[in-house]
């Protein structure tokens, strides 16, 4: 009885004692394996206490890597020194500081990749924790609230290469947030070693992020080891748009190892679609690697439409390295609206970061569409950046429409940025350049500025004649930001409102709050009121067409009111005509009534005749109105 | 025997112990690599490193204490470097850095050869450039295209401008435009490191027309903002407007954010201008309501105009039940409609139910429309069974057919055949609403097939409703194999009004194709379909449209085209307008187009110059003299 005993107290201590004995014999995972600190410091040649100098001389560093000095010893000292790697990159001073990194233990390398300013050396300080730590980098991403997608890649990456499946449990422990950012490394790893596991895990659907694009992903690879497979696992997806995703990584891949049989085996697809939305990927694939043989080669596609279709897909993805030839192919092979798009596309692109080439290609174009929307955009992003350029480069078009508008474009953008200089600008020119289209942009640009310096600048213009003007354009524009303020404005000027100005603050406020713009409505006469309470009618009615209809009802008989009860009719006549016919007999106005009753009324007979008729005799109209219209429908 | 079992068991359970605690129990991401491996084992590699590890090899190397040939050394890299860890870096460094300058060369060219991979890359050259760099800048300026060399221009200026800015800026003044915007980069970056004044002063100086311009001001001030909050301020003064000053502002305010929201926030509205203050009081509220919706709303709900500091989907994202409350509660009008049909398309892809629930509480107007427009399109994405139960269960009207109409064309490319089926078991009012939608998606998918399938059908009106709008689609998406599938006798057939709508579509995208199809139309529509490619094409290239018009034959079918060509014309060219008034031959036509074109002329005093120098008749003159200058006869 007595051993038994003994041996339930041995037992454990027997698996404990081989548990730590292991323990004891493996290294600690946070030191690397070929490298030993003590390299350094048992050095003869090194004496205690003068063992560092800091700084980066060189001698300083060979000797480092002669074994001849001792790597610093303190926490500051070692940042320092992997620090001063943004200030020199040399070879030997980032050798110096990977000697250090090496020797720095999880815990510094956390505290140092988080001090550190240059971000080279923050690189390197994560991978070197990443390596000797994924443990405590998992649990630091696991509570840290922050993205860190790069800590995530790096640390998924290499757990990946190290041990998959220890990877895909860990990636459960990270919050949801950073999950997919982690399963796209491990993915991407997989499709590398393990293509077929890597398929079975984004069909578990346990990775999260956009399933298609996984797919297009892992196949741009697999298709470069083992077509045949990679087609097979395509035709297994279940999904039409993710299973067409897929082959277009496919096909993507294909081309970048050979173009030429991507080519053929796209054209070899049965139908138009098929062929077509895989040359796409073909093409984005071989006009980055080689512009001039993917155009070259585009003649082996027999409809000129396709090649046409299948360079308008690209426009985004065109070089611009050489955008003179590029320009010169998509003359060749595109034609119409197609082109069109394409080139307006490049002059954009071209534009952010060449505008003086792309104002050349833009000389260069034909008269049309085209022409006409590339000066514009091209001013638009030329003036953002350098107004006064874009200004200059504007004058030296032909005269015409697209000068015109170029040049009111191309103020509008100066008054955005520089207010003052655009006003003085502005007033320097001579009274026909000075047109009223310039005005209006010019002031537009103020009020997005600021409306309340522009009101300032404007009240220092000497000219009346212009100052006016200007005024009732800031108010305008003004009241497209604050309807409210732009009012207080015009009213503290002593203005009269005109039409369009009352349109214009009515039509806003309305659409940030109608039912205080119909409040200010009711403080209006005449004419103004009319176009207040048609702008706002249109814009509430779409808004909430109970609410609207609610106060219209409330409304006294008036032009206003005629103008809101049309916006209603025209508003219902599709869905609801009955109704619509309902409120067109309460229009006051002869004329518009006699049209609105007749338009709701016609639609109403086309659905419903008997009860349109019904309706017809029985409402308040006119009796010669209704014979009309029973009279009309009759004779049809 | 009894101790015997005790002692086997004993070893047993120590044995469990040890296996337990295996190391491979631990992820380990640093393992040596066996410097054999790295290198065609030859015996004498085998003898000079047995029993080192590649540490030891990689030192000796360096230290000039293991013999090794060129060969030697280059495949020990390209084996290090195939494990991408801090020793790999370490050891591979050590190699490189073993290299005399011929070797490095040799190695550079021996590299770009194979298409080495960029690790290997970046160390030849890295240490290139540091052993001779005047050697690497001429080699990198000798090659064809810089870009095959990205890499070794980077170093060289990374380095140089540390070193010797105004070397490196006589250097860099020789390259290309491309080049030069991708290495101020680099000299930016890089001098931003140690001095960011200096780095300010660089951009400021060379990158006026740069087009990484904007980047390079917000890395700048991104870093100056972190090292001193109250300096960036100041250097952010000096960065030009527009985009960069945009970008800039957006990276100081971003460091300022995180060290404190209520400063950030007292700073932004008392930018000067009010684009300003929007851009930067939206980041700000972005960020904050990523932190903390509930927070960041109550805040948003102070601001005069909310909506203008809010991306609706960012906290429709975290909280989209908090977020329509919210809506409801401090926006109106339009602004709300905005705000909530942005809100509730985030909700529908996430979950299409309670988009709906949302959607049916909206009072009817554009908000509840939309919504209900962007609910069955992303629905049918998702589960196209569901969303054609949903719509079917809505009440008869515009919004359930336009439902049904975006369900179909989802389904269709999910999958044809069921949505075919499904589309023949509609009334005939529905199948009207939805027959183009189902075209203009089968036709995308294969005209053929699509009309293959029309024929099968019974239904002869259905059938005929079915390829108009088949012919429709496909003149659009390719106009050339539609008419030669027509054919000529096949398009006489057509009526007129689509004969010309085909004809306009095809001339959209290929005039010059739809233009030589022409002789091929029938002789009493030559007239309208050439009114209707002349549009087309004038407005996509009036000069090639003219050069075409100029050599149609007289008659009928020249005369509309050239009207067009000089309506086109008339605002932007008025003088080549008054040139082609001329080649119209009906005179009242002739006229009105004179005049239309001297009234729009804005310098009355060259109208009259040129339209008496003009080709017109003297009649037409003096007519035109009074009609548009009010000049009498003999005045």
């Amino acid at each position: 009885m007595k051993i038994y005993w003994i041996l339930v107290v041995a037992a454990p201590v027997a698996l404990a004692g081989g548990w730590l004995m292991r323990g004891s014999l493996t290294p600690p995972t946070h030191m690397s394996s070929d490298f030993s600190l003590t390299t350094y410091s048992d050095s003869t040649s090194a004496r205690a206490g003068e063992d560092f100098v800091e700084g980066t001389d060189a001698a300083v560093e060979e000797a480092a890597i002669d074994g001849r000095v001792r790597l610093p010893r303190s926490f500051d000292e070692r940042l320092a020194v992997v620090d001063s790697i943004g200030a020199d990159p040399s070879m030997d001073n980032v050798t110096m500081a990977l000697q250090v990194i090496m020797a720095m233990r999880a815990g510094d390398l956390r505290a140092a990749m988080e001090q550190a300013d240059s971000s080279y050396a923050r690189r390197l300080l994560m991978e070197r924790w990443v390596e000797i730590d994924p443990d405590g980098v998992l649990a630091y991403l696991s509570a840290d609230e922050k993205k860190n997608y790069s800590l995530t890649r790096e640390l998924f990456t290499q757990w990946a290469e190290t041990d998959i499946d220890g990877a895909l449990k860990a990636v459960q422990r990270l919050p949801e947030s950073k999950q997919s950012s982690a399963y796209y490394r491990l993915i991407n790893y997989l499709g590398k070693e393990d293509p077929v596991r890597a398929m079975k895990l984004i069909k578990s659907g346990k990775v999260g992020g956009n399933i298609a694009w996984r797919y297009n992903a892992l196949m741009k690879n697999w298709v470069r080891d083992d077509p045949t497979a990679a087609r097979a696992a395509i035709e297994s997806i279940s999904d039409r748009g993710e299973r067409e995703t897929a082959w277009r990584g496919y096909f993507s891949g294909l081309a970048e190892d050979d173009p030429n049989l991507a080519l053929n085996e796209a054209q070899q697809l049965g139908t138009y679609h098929d062929r077509k939305r895989m040359l796409e990927s073909v093409y984005s694939t071989w006009l980055r690697k080689d512009m001039d043989m993917a155009f070259a080669s585009l003649e082996q596609i027999p409809s000129a439409t396709m090649r046409s279709q299948i360079i308008g897909a690209q426009s985004w993805r065109l070089p611009l390295d050489d955008p003179e030839s590029l320009m010169g192919y998509i003359d060749e092979y595109t034609d119409g609206r197609r082109q069109d798009d394409l080139v307006r596309n490049i002059v954009n692109r071209l534009a952010k970061s060449d505008p003086v080439r792309a104002a050349a290609l833009v000389d260069q174009l034909p008269f049309g569409s085209n022409y006409r929307n590339s000066v514009n955009n091209l001013v638009r992003t030329w003036a953002e950046n350098d107004p006064l350029a874009a200004m200059a480069w504007v004058d030296t078009l032909p005269p015409g429409s697209e000068k015109t508008n170029g040049q009111a474009r191309a103020l509008e953008y100066y008054a955005e940025n520089h207010p003052e200089e655009a006003l003085r600008f502005y007033l320097s020119l001579g009274s026909e350049e000075r047109t009223n289209r310039h005005m209006s942009e010019l002031s537009d640009g103020l009020a997005k500025y600021n409306p309340d310096f522009a009101a300032q600048l404007i009240a220092g213009v000497n000219q009346e004649d212009i100052r006016q003007k200007m005024e009732e354009e800031l108010t305008k524009d003004w009241s497209r930001t604050d309807p409210e303020g732009a009012l207080a404005y015009w009213t503290a000027l002593g203005g009269e409102l005109s039409k369009s100005t009352t349109s214009d603050i009515a039509y806003n406020w309305a659409r940030k709050n109608p039912a205080q713009a119909a409040d200010w409505a009711q403080t209006l006469e005449g004419d103004a009121q009319s176009d207040a309470i048609g702008r706002i009618s249109e814009q509430w009615l779409r808004h909430d067409s109970l609410e609207a209809s609610e106060w219209i009802a409330t409304l006294e008989v008036s032009p206003g009111r005629d103008a809101a009860i049309s916006n209603i009719v025209n508003q219902t006549l599709r869905n609801d005509p009955a109704s619509a016919f309902d409120w067109a007999t309460g229009v006051s106005d002869d004329s518009i009534r006699q049209n609105l009753t007749k338009n709701s009324y016609n639609k109403w007979k086309a659905k419903d005749p008997a009860a349109a008729e019904a309706a017809l005799r029985k409402s308040d109209l006119p009796v010669e109105e209704i014979n009309k219209l029973i009279g009309e429908g009759d004779k049809k | 025997m009894k101790y015997a079992f005790s002692i086997i068991l004993l070893a047993i359970a120590f044995a469990l112990g040890w296996f337990l605690n295996a190391p491979n129990a631990r992820p380990q991401f640093d393992e040596d690599l066996d410097p054999i491996q790295l290198v065609d084992a030859s015996p004498e590699w085998q003898a000079k490193t047995k029993g080192k590890s590649t540490r030891e090899v990689a030192e000796a190397i360096y230290h000039e204490a293991m013999s090794v040939s060129f060969e030697e050394k280059y495949q020990l890299l390209g084996g290090i470097l195939k494990k991408d860890s801090t020793a790999s870096k370490l050891n591979a460094r050590m190699i490189v850095m073993s290299m005399s300058e011929d070797e490095l060369v040799r190695a550079i060219g021996q590299a770009r050869a194979e298409d080495a991979d960029r690790s290997t890359m970046n160390l030849l050259y890295g240490r290139w450039v540091d052993v001779n760099r005047d050697a690497a800048y001429a080699y990198f300026l000798e090659q064809p295209d810089p870009d095959d060399v990205s890499t070794l221009g980077y170093f060289i200026f990374k380095n140089w401008v540390l070193e010797d800015q105004a070397g490196a800026m006589i250097a860099w003044a020789q390259l290309d435009t491309n080049t030069q915007s991708k290495r101020l980069r680099t000299m930016v970056y890089s001098l931003a490191e140690v001095d960011l004044a200096q780095a300010l002063t660089l951009q400021l100086t060379y990158g006026k027309a740069d087009g990484n311009g904007p980047k390079n001001y917000a890395h700048i001030i991104d870093l100056w903002a972190k090292q001193d909050i109250e300096s960036a301020k100041e250097a952010l003064e000096l960065v030009p407007r527009g985009d960069a000053y945009e970008q800039a502002l957006k990276a100081y305010f971003n460091v300022l954010m995180d060290e404190n929201r209520d400063l950030a926030m007292t700073e932004a509205r008392e930018l000067a201008s009010n684009a300003d203050q929007k851009s930067v009081l939206r980041s700000i509220y972005e960020r904050w309501i990523n932190d903390d919706v509930e927070g960041a709303l109550g805040a948003l709900a102070l601001e005069k105009d909310p909506q203008q500091y809010m991306s609706a989907w960012r906290a429709a994202d975290k909280d989209p039940v908090l977020v329509m409350d919210w809506a409801h509660a401090n926006l109106d009008g339009a602004v709300q409609d905005e705000f909530i049909s942005t809100a509730i398309n985030r909700m529908v892809r996430k979950d299409p139910q309670m988009a709906l629930s949302y959607i049916d509480s909206l009072p009817y107007g554009e908000a509840y429309t939309r919504a209900l427009s962007n609910l069955s399109y992303n629905w049918a994405r998702q589960d196209p069974e569901a969303a054609i139960a949903w719509f079917e269960a809505m009440p008869e009207g515009e919004d359930r057919n336009n439902a049904m109409r975006n369900v179909l064309s989802e389904y269709v490319n999910k999958d044809p055949e069921a949505a075919k089926a499904y589309f023949l078991s509609m009334d005939g009012e529905m199948q009207g609403s939805a027959v183009s939608n189902l075209a203009n998606r089968l036709v995308q998918n294969d005209p053929q097939q699509a009309l293959a399938w029309i024929n099968s059908l019974p239904d002869p009106d259905l059938q005929s409703r079915l390829i108009k709008e088949t012919y429709s689609s496909w003149a659009r998406e390719d106009g050339s194999t539609l008419f030669a599938h027509l054919g000529a006798d096949g398009f006489a057939k057509l009526d007129t009004n689509e004969q010309r709508n085909l004809m306009r579509s095809w001339a959209d995208y290929s005039p010059r194709e739809a233009a030589d199809w022409l002789e091929n139309a029938p002789e009493d529509q030559q007239k309208m379909l050439t009114d209707r490619v002349s549009r087309e094409w004038l407005d996509h290239d009036t000069y090639e449209a003219s050069i075409w018009i100029s050599e149609l034959p007289e008659g009928e079918s020249r005369e509309a085209a050239v009207k067009n060509l000089v309506n086109s014309i008339s605002s932007s060219d008025p003088i080549s307008a008054l040139d082609w008034v001329v080649d119209i031959k009906d005179d009242g036509d002739r006229n009105r187009s004179a005049a239309n074109i001297l009234r729009q002329w804005k310098d009355k005093a060259a109208a009259r110059d040129a339209l008496l120098a003009s080709s017109l008749s003297d009649d037409e003159v003096t007519k035109l003299l009074a009609d548009v200058f009010n000049e009498k006869s003999g005045s």
